[in-house]
Order: structure tokens, then C-alpha cells, then sequence
């Protein structure tokens, strides 16, 4: 046997035995998780009463449905509102109480056994893209209360729009093993350890805010890591921030009435608008939700241990130089909403001094705001942007881009062109 | 149903009847109180047409909405000044007969007021820059730039 | 000049009503049907122009219209002038279809060159009449008496008679006398002074009244639901999706014009948003990025031959050097600050409609054509309104104001939105020029031929939007403009062939805007002409000096190269190694061939890393003949060469297969404060000669300017308007 055949057949001895050894630890690993699983008892369905169909559109904004399933200007909860994922593209449901086309025909068993396992009433697997891994904390009471108001609405007759999905990301059973991974079927638990509030803010923002669907990085499997909950994560595009108490990437030096201000407002002094994706949680969500449940995240957030989340941070310092074409374009582009001061001209939407994104040299979501602009409804009504990616050139933007970062963030700003182009391609996608 | 809303103009409260309370500023000023001062450009906050002063800071009343407002002070370009006694900035403009067509002269004349009121004899460029997000389309610029500089040199 | 709302309200006596609205005081007010004894609007008649009430006050009735270029003020000068009245005495109204002549479009600079004429006519007669009234009243000879301040006195008698008391609120019934002296330009107190324009004081403070600030009692606000394709058909409306709009009166759909109408304007503005309307899929556009293609492969219709000397073709082959070169000039709008506005009433089968259209006597025509009315039932009043360079959205609004009041019988004022103005006002089409030419040994042109691709038609009516969609009567061929213009040049060269191939279409609706055809055939002119002269190795003054037999044309040129301090050697030495490259780049054109001259040298700076290009100065020595108000004048130049730099630099429609897609102005871009040149200025005033127009003429030298001096600073020579940073990297690259 030359020493190739040899190392050969070791290399093949200790790599079969790894493959025995992982088996062994994963099928310990599912059984364990089947043999914990809560199963729902069923239930017979509960009159919808006015009060748990306000409790239903109270909880549907804090679980916030309607981004998903109301596509904008679209009837509400009629669904067809587009998932674009690296594999293809997936399509939200219509979950009003129309019979042929909605849940109409749903038990508040079916109803709640999607939320909690991702199945539908067919017994079909549920994409992850509706975040079942985090409803399925979700109370059977929230739950039904959901339902309630959900049928409490007009229908809206709107077949479902069949999702583009290649082989073999359209085959829906191979989702039971994706399951059994990633879905941990048991409801919240509070921990007794805790205040009441702070077990409120938990609730809300793991098991109906959802917010490690965004914030959480997610493994190639597409499950959240659990272990870096909430470090920042890259969502369609954008950075979704680091929300530990990390003092430099994550929220370390918030104050408590800037996050209080942020989630119910969409702005916070010092801190910037919300913007894309985070601005549509604040207008659908976050803003509907009582001073108390808003309270009782920050203290939830607050608790998060500190986590770099990958995020490389400068320091705060006035950059060596300050590109003077982004400084002349931002003038005459942009000082109609954002003065120079970096207070808003109008409001405080649009006021960018210390903006969060002004702080990353990458500037990730400051070219996705320039290229695809930014909206948000609020109590005073709608704030917009609009996008620049028509009128300006690449270079045009990665100088305002850059300029932004020095004159808000005081960092210096590594925005290129090719970076521009980058993500202009992957928004047209 | 339409919501009564209070609002101090030009040094004088006046009340408005809206239907909708996020209303723009300017169809305020415009519509229910008949003002001229501030135009309607873009209604996008582009071009400074609508150029209004509250508490004293030059913002475009187009992309204002009303619930914003609050006691804060407006004044309008008939507020800073009329034919027989004009604002040193309005009497710097008609001394430059810095107008063409004159659509765009509100915007300029109550963004180069809020700036000088905070900026004392400003150099060419820092003027210019002042106004780089007030647009013209006359080319009106030049002779703009000469009643800014004359208004600065009175105050 | 007294205020106007008094002065309307004298000429239509017998008006049955006056209706002043509330938010107007003592300045403009509503016209109501035309009085019983209408009022004479014949251009023949002195009563068509000038009026004199009993206190000697003077109104002058202008069919040309004060578009922000202070033509109010200078027709003012000319009447005060020739009639011996104070400046303050005289009051100018504007083309009111009822009260005014027709003295065609203002438009093309013309308003002082033909209308300014037309009423200093006028009033030489009206004076000539004066004083043989008065010498009969008197009862002395007319050359016996003197005018002074609207006073006539006999120098034999020291009686004199006041133009008040011979003729005030009477009319002159006395047709124009084309003979009538004219007064002596030595004797000019009035004219060529640079009087204070008469309507910035009400603008600098919010008095003045815009067309935009117009009200009328009871009136409501329109908005038109503009379709997704310019080209699609609408299918459905679901007419619920603005029924919680409060004070919302009427959805309105003609064909594929498809209308709000409202209460509040802001009723209006949020129905039109929220109106859900589904249109037929239509791309009937080009595909932009392959224009000139497209502009290359339209079908011609015919051929227009502007100049035809010796044998061009011939003698191209035969020259010691040939030069060829193709130009282009992208499609532009107008871009016009205010976007347009109008209000209409149709009422007893009467339609008022009030405009800021530059030529209200044709849009009456057009609105009488559109509603299928006699033309005696329309009545069009010129309102000021933002500046509109050109034939822009205001008659399409008028249009749409007309259509919106008729269905629902009450006033409707329609304010077009920013998306309206940019999308669908009428574009400076796209134009491609290809110039071949040829040098003797000697570096003397020879032989010079070029071909222009313009869409067919000249500066007729624009078919209105609104008839268009509504698939109501209205013109059937385009009219982008007196566009063939200054395809000529004004050199003289051996053998030269000048041809316009008339193209059947053009992708956007055309019409003019400022100097229409005359600034990009010039671009192309005056750029190829510094090609040759480089290629001749000569300077590109003395060059053009060489072949311009023209006194006063060659005069403009030395004056230019004085105050510019030209130097005439050749091609300085250009350091390649600095990042910001200078260089200046000299144009001269004779407006038209027949009137105008300018000559310009622009000072440029090019940031070679990034492309961009900084216009830091102009020089511009104009001859227009007699200058009626030299301020005016100045105050035209600097806009047209700030206004030229901008659509040189920055400005082109974009549009996809569907519309036009730069509908604001984050993508239709137009210069600010800091990119704005200095502008030196050198006129010419000859009091005895003819007054030319000012308004344009200056605009048409700004492009090529600008690329001779990128040439002269970088070696690169721009083609292709605009210059903007991406193409100029893109050529320097190249080179
Ligand atoms: S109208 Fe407000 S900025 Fe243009
Ligand atoms: S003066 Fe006409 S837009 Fe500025």
C-alpha cells in the first residue's frame, strides 16, 4: 500500500467516523426537541366578542401582520406582497375571511397550529418567512384574539400569487427537517428571575415583534443563531443594527426616552430617522403600541449582554478629508430637508445628526436610502424621501454618501461607486 | 368632519378650518388665508418656492404639514415687508431689479433673510451655498446674488 | 402706471357685472362677457392700442405679453415716449382676447422687434391726430405747437389743450398711419433708459398677482389623473377609491382624460393621488439609450435646403484637409418654476378663460376648436405666471381648466403638479447634426455641407394634452418651432449646402423652447467651425473674422476679443499633468442670419478625475440694434447664459417606453448658486438702427462656447449635449 492508499484510507476511516458521530448527536438532538414539543389541546373556537377583536387588531399591530399581508395600497391582510430570497421569490398569503381565497373556512385550531408549528390548514409545511419560529411563543389567547379580527374585516377575494421557487426549495416537506432544527415549539415562558415588565418586553419583542427575524444573524441554513441573538444581521440589503447593549455598535449609549422615542415616533434625537424596512415596523408596528409595552421593550433591549455582532465601529472623529463634491452636491440636493446642521429643516424626520447608518463607513443603508429613498406614515402624516438613484451618478452618490458619514457620523466614509452599483443591482433584482 | 386649527401669521393669530390636519402649510396659507407670498413649486420640498419663516427658520411650507406647526411664529413674505416699507432684503432686490419672471424671488428672499440673521457679511461662496438648494430657471442668479450681498452689506 | 383692475373695468363699459374676487383688492380683477360696444382689437386701428381717459391717463392694449422679461415696462417706454406722456401715466394690458390685438405668439424675441413697433405706430398717429385736434380747437397751425406731459401748447398763443379734454374715454375711429413721423431718436427721454421694471416691487413683497394666485368666488380645484403610458387607453375606474375624500365633487372622464374635481385644492391633490385608474399597457417610446439610432431611422418627409452655394459635394474631395463630425442635443423641457396654471369658467354657454399662455389669442382658437364653440363665445385673459421660456404646459392647463369647468358648470382652477409640468409639457426635441467640410493648402474653407435630422413643422399651435386624451378636435401636426433656423451659417464660404431632412415624428410632443433649433444648430456650427479652425492651425477669432464679411458682425468680434482679452495666438500649450484643466472656447452668432449679434468667450475649468466642468466666466459683447431699456437687456443676457449653462451641463429628459421619468427636480437636474458663472457684459446700443430682439439670441452661443474652451483646455472635443461628467470621463478616456 503506497503512502497515498494509506492516508487514503485513514482519511476515509476518521471522516466516516465524524459522519457516525454527528448522526448520533443530531438524531439526540431531534429526539429531545420532539419529546419536549407543547402540542396544542384543540379547542373549540371562541365567540369573536368586541373586545378580543380589539385585543386581535392590538396584537396584529405589535406582530405586525399587516407588513407581510397587505401589500402597500393594497386591500388589507389580501396578501401577494413579495419575498425576494437568494433562491427565489415567495408570496404572502390573503388571510382575510374570504372563504375560496382567504382563512375563511379556518378553525381557531388551524389558525393557531399555523402560527405555532407553520402548517396549514392542508397540513402543508409553511415557509419561515412568516416567522413562525418566533409565534410560536405566542400565547393560544393572542393568537385567537388575532384571528377574531382578522374576521372581523371585509374579505378580500385575492388568489394566492404561486411562489417562483427552483428544485428543491418548492418541495414543502423537506421543510419537516428545517423544523426540526430550527423551530422550538414551546410558548414564553416568563422568567420568574425578572420583573413583569421586563418579561412583557420580552414577549413582545421575541414572540410577536419578532425582531431577531431581522436582527439576529442567520446560519446557512437560514436559522437564526441563537447564540448571537439580536448582534445585527444583513436583511434584503439592508444592515437590520446591532440591538445588544454593545456601547459602540449596538445600544450602548442610547438613553432610554431616545428608544422610547424611536419605536413609537421613527425618529430619535441624536439618533436619525427610521428608515426602509424599520420605518414600515414603526409605522404598522411599533408606533400603535401602548407607552407601557413600549417601556417594557426598552427594558427588555436594555438587558440584551453586549455583543459586537461583527460590527468593526471607528471611533467618533472628524474625518481627514471631507469630500467637498459630496459636501457641493449635498447642498444643492439635499439641504432642502436636511440642513447642513444636521438638525431637519421641516421636521425632525429629517434630522441625520448621529443617524445610526452615518456611523458605518461601509454606509450600507445610507446608499440604500439614496438609491431607494425612504417613507414613513405618522401622526403628522407621511415623511418621504425620494430616491436619487435616477438624477446622479454613481460616483455623485458615493460622494454625498460619503459626505453624510463625515458631516453626521464623524466617521470617514468608504462608500465607492462599484458599491453603489452593487446594490442598485441587487434592489432591481 | 374638519378640524379647527390655530396659527400665528405674520404676527397675527388666525384660525383655519381643514379637513385634514397633516394638510401642507402652504395650501393653508395660500387657500384659507389668501396669502401670495409663499408659491407652490414642487410640493416636494426641492425647490424653495414656498419658502415660509417659522420661529425664525427659513422652511419649505409645501412639505410642512400643520399638525407641526403648533403656536410656532410664521412670517410670510407679506409679513416681512410691503411696497411702501420693504425689508432691507426686499429693498435690496428691487434696488438689483434681481427679479426676471420672479416665481422663485419668495424662496430666495426669505432663505437669504433667515441667513443673514444668522450670518454676519457672509463671503460669495458662503452665500451661494446658502442658497444652493433654492432654485431659478430665469438665471436670475447673478443679479440675486448682487441684492444678497448689498442687503448684507446695510444690516 | 396706474394700477390695471381700474383701467379693465373702464374698457368694458356697459359690463353687466364686475365680478372682483375676494382675495383680489385693487390689482387685477375678473373681466366679465365683453361690454355692449366691444372694444376695436384690430391692429389697424390706433383704438386697438391706445386708449386715453379724460385725465390724459394713457392704457396701451399689447397683444405681446411680459413673460418676466420686463416687456411691460419697455412697452410703456416706447407709447410714453412717442405720445409725450410721463412714463407713470401709462398702464399695459395683456393679451385679453377681448381688449387686446392679436400681435401673434410672444415668442422668438420679437415682442419689441414686431409688437414694440407696431404700437409706437399706433402712437405717432394718436399724436399726429392730437395736434390737428388741438391746432383746429386752438385754431393755429400744427406746427405751431408743442407737446409736453400729455399738454399741448400753441407757442403763438401760450393756450394749450390737454390730450384729457380732446379725447379722454372717447375713440380715436382712426385707422394707423404707417406713414406717421416717428419721433427723432436724438430727442428719446424715455426709451433707452433703464427705467425701474414697474411689476418687481408687487413681487418682492406678495402683492403681485401670479396666474397661480388667481381666485374667483365659488370656484373649485382641479387636478387631471394623468395616464400610466403616454399612449394608453383607459380600461376602468374604480371610482370608490376617493370616496372618503371630503368636499370631493366629481370624478371626470372624457375618453382617456380622466379629471378630479374638488372643493379644497388639497381635496383635490389627494383624490388625484388616490384615484385608482387602470390603463392599457402602451410603449410607445423608444428606447432611449439607442435615441439617436431611432432620431437616424425616422422616416423623412422632405427636404429643407437653407443654403446652396457653388458645388459643395463637389469640391469637399478636392480640399487639402476634411474634416467630418456628427453633434447632438439631447431633448429638454422647460422646467418652469411655477408649474402651469389656469382657471376657466363655462357659463351660459360661454367659456372665460384666464392663462399665462404666451399666446392667448391662438389658445382661444384652440379652446373654441376643442368644446366645438364659436370662437366669439371664448374669451382667453393673459394673467402673468412663472416663466415659461417657450411653449409650456399653460395652454394644455387652459385646456384641461375648460374641460373640467364645463362638466360641472362652476369655475375650476387647474394647478398643474410638478410630475404634470415635467412629464407632460411640451419637450425641445431631440436634434443630430452631421457637418462635413474641407480646407485648401492654404487653411481657408472651401466647402462646407451639413445635414440636420428635425422633426417637420415650425412654430404653429401645439395640439392641446387634454383634446388629446379626450380625442376632442385639434391640430393633427407638430410644432416643435422656427427650428430650421441658423442651420445657415454666417460665413462665408465658397461652396455650401445646408439641408434640414424634416423627420415625420420626434418621441416626445414637441415645441420651442428658448432659441428652438437656433441653439442646437449653432452648437453644432460654431463647434464644428473651431474644429476646422484648429485643424487649420489658426485662432479661432481670427478664423471666423477671415470669413465673416459683415461689418457690424466683425465688429462684435473685435469688441469681444477686447473685452474678453482674446489672445490670438494659436492652440496654447496644454499641461496634461494638473487634475483641473482651463481653457476658454469662443462662439458668435447673427441671429437668424438676419438680426442680433453675439459674441461670447467662456473660461472653463475641468476636474480631470472626476469630469466635472466648472463655467467660471462669460463674456458677451450683443448688438440688437436700439435698445429700448439696457438693464432689461442686461438682465435677459445674464438668464439666457445661466439658464444655457444649466441645459449645456446637466439637463435631458430621460423617459422609459411608457413616459417621461425625470418628473422632478432630483432627476431632472438644473444648476444652482454654486455652479453659476460670472457674466461680463458689453452692449452695443445703436439708437438709429431697428430694435432687435433680446430675448433669445445670446442663449444660442452658450453650448459651443463651452465645448471649444473643454477642447482648447483638455483637447477633448463634447459632441454631444449635455456635457455631463460620465461623457466628458468617457472622451477624455477615448483621446
Ligand atoms: S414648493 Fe416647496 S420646495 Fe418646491
Ligand atoms: S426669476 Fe423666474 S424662476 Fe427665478
Amino acid at each position: 500500500m503506497t503512502t497515498r492508499a494509506t492516508s487514503r484510507s485513514s482519511i476515509l476511516r476518521i471522516s466516516l467516523s465524524l459522519i457516525t458521530l454527528a448522526v448520533v448527536v443530531a438524531v439526540g438532538f431531534i429526539a429531545r426537541r420532539l419529546a419536549t414539543r407543547e402540542i396544542d389541546p384543540s379547542v373549540p373556537d371562541v365567540p369573536a366578542t368586541a373586545e378580543l377583536v380589539a385585543q386581535g387588531e392590538y396584537i396584529a399591530r405589535a406582530a405586525d401582520c399587516a407588513a407581510c399581508h397587505t401589500q402597500p395600497g393594497g386591500k388589507p391582510f389580501a396578501g401577494g406582497v413579495a419575498f425576494k430570497l437568494p433562491f427565489g421569490t415567495l408570496y404572502s398569503t390573503n388571510i382575510t375571511a374570504d372563504h375560496e381565497t382567504g382563512i375563511g373556512q379556518w378553525s381557531d385550531d388551524d389558525f393557531v397550529r399555523a402560527l405555532h408549528q407553520g402548517v396549514a390548514k392542508d397540513g402543508r409545511n409553511l415557509y419561515p418567512a412568516f416567522p413562525y419560529t418566533s409565534y410560536t411563543a405566542m400565547t393560544r389567547d393572542d393568537a385567537v384574539a388575532i384571528k377574531a379580527y382578522l374576521f372581523s374585516l371585509p374579505t378580500a377575494h385575492a388568489p394566492d400569487t404561486p411562489d417562483q421557487l427552483p428544485f428543491p426549495f418548492n418541495q414543502r416537506w423537506t421543510l419537516t427537517f428545517w423544523k426540526w432544527m430550527f423551530l422550538d415549539e414551546h410558548r414564553f415562558r416568563a422568567d420568574p428571575a425578572r420583573s413583569g415588565s421586563r418579561n412583557r418586553g420580552s414577549y413582545l419583542s421575541t414572540a410577536l415583534g419578532h425582531c431577531g427575524e431581522c436582527h439576529t444573524p442567520r446560519n446557512i441554513l437560514m436559522g437564526m443563531s441563537t447564540g448571537k441573538a439580536f448582534a445585527g444581521a444583513e436583511v434584503s440589503g439592508w444592515d437590520a443594527y446591532n440591538l445588544t447593549s454593545d456601547p459602540a455598535s449596538g445600544l450602548g449609549e442610547w438613553t432610554d426616552t431616545q428608544l422610547q422615542q424611536f419605536l413609537s415616533t421613527g425618529h430619535a434625537e441624536n439618533h436619525g430617522p427610521a428608515a426602509g424596512p424599520m420605518a414600515d415596523v414603526v409605522e404598522n408596528s411599533t408606533r400603535y403600541l401602548t407607552p407601557e409595552d413600549i417601556q417594557a421593550m426598552v427594558i427588555y433591549l436594555r438587558g440584551l449582554p453586549a455583543q459586537s455582532g461583527g460590527y468593526k465601529i471607528q471611533a467618533a472623529a472628524p474625518p481627514a478629508s471631507m469630500d467637498s463634491r459630496g459636501r457641493r452636491l449635498f447642498v444643492q440636493a439635499c439641504t432642502g430637508c436636511h440642513l447642513l446642521d444636521g438638525e431637519g429643516r421641516q421636521s425632525p424626520w429629517a434630522a441625520l445628526r448621529g443617524d445610526r447608518s452615518t456611523r458605518e463607513s461601509s454606509g450600507t443603508n445610507v446608499v440604500q436610502v439614496l438609491i431607494q429613498g425612504s417613507q414613513i406614515e405618522t401622526r403628522q402624516g407621511s415623511m418621504f424621501m425620494h430616491s436619487f438613484a435616477d438624477g446622479y451618478s454613481n460616483e455623485e452618490l458615493a460622494a454625498i454618501g460619503n459626505f453624510v458619514i463625515g458631516q453626521f457620523g464623524l466617521r470617514q466614509g468608504a462608500i465607492t461607486p462599484e458599491q453603489i452599483r452593487a446594490q442598485k443591482a441587487s434592489v432591481a433584482r | 368632519m374638519t378640524t379647527s386649527i390655530a396659527l400665528n401669521v405674520n404676527g397675527r393669530t388666525v384660525r383655519v378650518m381643514v379637513d385634514d390636519p397633516n394638510m401642507p402649510l402652504l395650501y393653508a396659507l395660500r387657500n384659507d388665508l389668501g396669502l401670495r407670498g409663499p408659491r407652490f413649486g414642487c410640493g416636494l420640498g426641492q425647490c424653495g418656492a414656498c419658502t415660509v419663516h417659522m420661529d425664525g427658520k427659513a422652511v419649505r411650507s409645501c412639505i410642512t404639514p400643520l399638525s407641526l406647526v403648533g403656536d410656532r411664529s410664521i412670517v410670510t413674505l407679506e409679513g416681512l415687508g410691503t411696497p411702501e416699507k420693504p425689508h432691507p432684503m426686499q429693498q435690496a432686490f428691487i434696488d438689483e431689479q434681481a427679479v426676471q419672471c420672479g416665481y422663485c424671488i419668495n424662496g430666495m428672499i426669505m432663505e437669504a433673510a433667515a441667513f443673514l440673521a444668522k450670518t454676519r457679511n457672509p463671503s460669495d461662496p458662503q452665500i451661494r451655498e446658502a442658497l444652493a438648494s433654492n432654485l431659478c430657471r430665469c438665471g436670475t442668479h447673478l443679479r440675486i446674488l448682487r441684492a444678497v450681498k448689498r442687503a448684507a452689506a446695510q444690516t | 402706471m396706474r394700477d390695471v383692475a381700474t383701467t379693465r373695468r373702464q374698457f368694458l363699459k356697459g359690463t353687466a357685472a364686475l365680478v372682483v374676487s375676494f382675495s383680489i383688492d385693487k390689482h387685477q380683477t375678473a373681466g366679465a362677457q365683453a361690454g355692449a360696444s366691444p372694444k376695436s382689437i384690430s391692429t389697424e386701428q390706433v383704438d386697438g392700442f391706445i386708449g386715453i381717459n379724460t385725465k390724459g391717463e394713457v392704457t396701451v392694449f399689447a397683444g405681446k405679453v411680459d413673460l418676466g422679461t420686463g416687456v411691460r415696462t419697455a412697452l410703456a417706454q416706447i407709447a410714453a415716449e412717442e405720445l409725450d406722456v410721463p412714463f407713470a401715466a401709462v398702464t399695459v394690458i395683456q393679451g385679453d382676447t377681448a381688449l387686446t390685438p392679436d400681435q401673434g405668439t410672444t415668442s422668438g424675441s420679437f415682442s419689441i422687434q414686431n409688437g414694440g413697433l407696431q404700437i409706437r405706430q399706433a402712437a405717432a398717429t394718436a399724436r399726429q391726430a392730437l395736434l390737428s385736434m388741438a391746432a383746429k380747437k386752438l385754431n393755429v397751425e400744427p406746427s405751431d405747437l408743442a407737446v409736453s406731459d400729455g399738454t399741448i401748447t400753441s407757442n403763438a398763443t401760450r393756450r394749450s389743450i390737454s390730450y384729457g379734454t380732446l379725447i379722454g374715454g372717447k375713440n380715436f375711429s382712426l385707422k394707423v398711419d404707417k406713414a406717421a413721423a416717428v419721433k427723432d431718436p436724438g430727442h428719446f427721454k424715455i426709451v433707452g433708459r433703464s427705467i425701474p421694471r414697474v411689476d418687481i416691487p408687487g413681487k418682492v413683497t406678495g402683492q403681485f398677482i401670479y396666474m397661480q394666485d388667481f381666485r374667483l368666488p365659488g370656484m373649485l380645484h382641479g387636478r387631471v389623473v394623468r395616464p400610466s403610458g403616454m399612449g394608453a387607453t383607459l380600461q376602468s375606474i374604480e371610482e370608490d377609491s376617493v370616496n372618503d375624500i371630503p368636499g370631493l365633487i366629481r370624478v371626470v372622464h372624457i375618453g382617456n382624460f380622466v379629471g378630479v374635481v374638488a372643493e379644497t385644492e388639497w381635496g383635490a391633490v389627494q383624490a388625484s393621488r388616490r384615484l385608482k385608474v387602470n390603463w392599457s399597457p402602451w410603449e410607445g417610446l423608444p428606447d432611449q439609450s439607442a435615441l439617436w439610432e431611432y432620431v437616424r431611422a425616422t422616416k423623412i418627409l422632405k427636404e429643407d435646403v437653407t443654403s446652396d452655394v457653388g458645388a459643395a459635394t463637389a469640391a469637399l474631395p478636392r480640399g487639402a484637409t476634411r474634416l467630418r463630425a456628427t453633434y447632438d442635443f439631447a431633448i429638454q423641457t422647460h422646467g418652469s418654476i411655477g408649474p402651469s396654471c389656469s382657471v376657466a369658467e363655462f357659463k351660459d354657454g360661454a367659456l372665460t378663460c384666464w392663462s399665462a399662455s404666451q399666446a392667448t389669442h391662438a389658445l382661444r382658437k384652440q379652446l373654441a376648436a376643442m368644446l366645438s364653440m364659436p370662437e366669439e363665445q371664448v374669451r382667453c385673459i393673459y394673467i402673468d405666471g412663472s416663466g415659461c421660456y417657450g411653449r409650456n404646459g399653460h395652454e394644455d392647463a387652459a385646456g384641461d381648466a375648460a374641460l373640467l369647468s364645463r362638466a360641472v358648470g362652476r369655475p375650476v382652477r387647474v394647478q398643474w403638479m410638478r410630475e404634470d409640468e415635467h412629464g407632460w409639457d411640451p419637450k425641445g426635441p431631440p436634434t443630430l447634426i452631421d457637418l462635413d467640410a474641407a480646407l485648401d493648402a492654404k487653411g481657408n474653407l472651401v466647402a462646407w455641407t451639413s445635414a440636420f435630422f428635425l422633426p417637420v413643422g415650425a412654430a404653429t399651435p401645439v395640439a392641446l394634452v387634454p383634446a388629446t386624451l379626450a380625442n376632442l378636435p385639434r391640430e393633427m401636426d407638430i410644432g416643435p418651432g422656427g427650428i430650421l433656423n441658423d442651420t445657415a451659417i454666417p460665413y462665408t464660404v465658397p461652396n455650401i449646402r445646408t439641408v434640414a431632412h424634416r423627420l415625420e415624428t420626434t418621441p416626445l410632443r414637441p415645441a420651442w423652447i428658448r432659441a428652438p433649433g437656433r441653439m442646437q444648430n449653432t452648437f453644432a456650427n460654431e463647434s464644428f467651425l473651431d474644429e476646422l479652425a484648429t485643424a487649420a492651425g489658426a485662432d479661432p477669432l481670427e478664423f471666423r473674422l477671415r470669413h465673416l464679411k459683415d461689418a457690424r458682425g466683425a465688429e462684435v468680434l473685435e469688441r469681444l476679443a477686447a473685452v474678453a482679452m482674446w489672445e490670438r495666438a494659436g492652440a496654447k500649450p496644454r499641461d496634461h499633468g494638473a487634475r483641473i484643466a482651463t481653457g476658454r472656447g469662443l462662439a458668435f452668432v447673427k441671429y437668424e442670419l438676419v438680426r442680433t449679434y453675439v459674441g461670447v468667450v467662456a473660461d472653463v475649468e475641468i476636474d480631470r478625475s472626476t469630469g466635472e466642468i466648472r463655467v467660471k466666466r462669460f463674456f458677451v459683447v450683443q448688438d440688437c440694434g436700439q435698445i429700448i431699456n439696457p438693464d432689461g437687456v442686461k438682465n435677459q443676457i445674464e438668464g439666457n447664459i445661466v439658464q444655457t449653462v444649466s441645459r449645456t451641463l446637466m439637463e435631458q429628459v430621460t423617459f422609459n417606453r411608457s413616459r417621461v421619468t425625470s418628473l422632478d427636480w432630483g432627476s431632472y437636474r438644473i444648476i444652482g448658486f454654486p455652479e453659476v458663472p460670472d457674466v461680463v457684459i458689453d452692449l452695443i446700443d445703436r439708437p438709429r438702427e431697428k430694435p432687435w430682439g433680446s430675448g433669445e439670441p445670446s442663449a444660442s452661443v452658450v453650448p459651443a462656447a463651452i465645448s471649444n474652451a473643454i477642447f482648447a483646455a483638455t483637447g477633448v472635443r463634447l459632441r454631444s449635449v449635455p456635457f455631463t461628467p460620465d461623457k466628458v470621463k468617457a472622451a477624455m478616456a477615448r483621446s
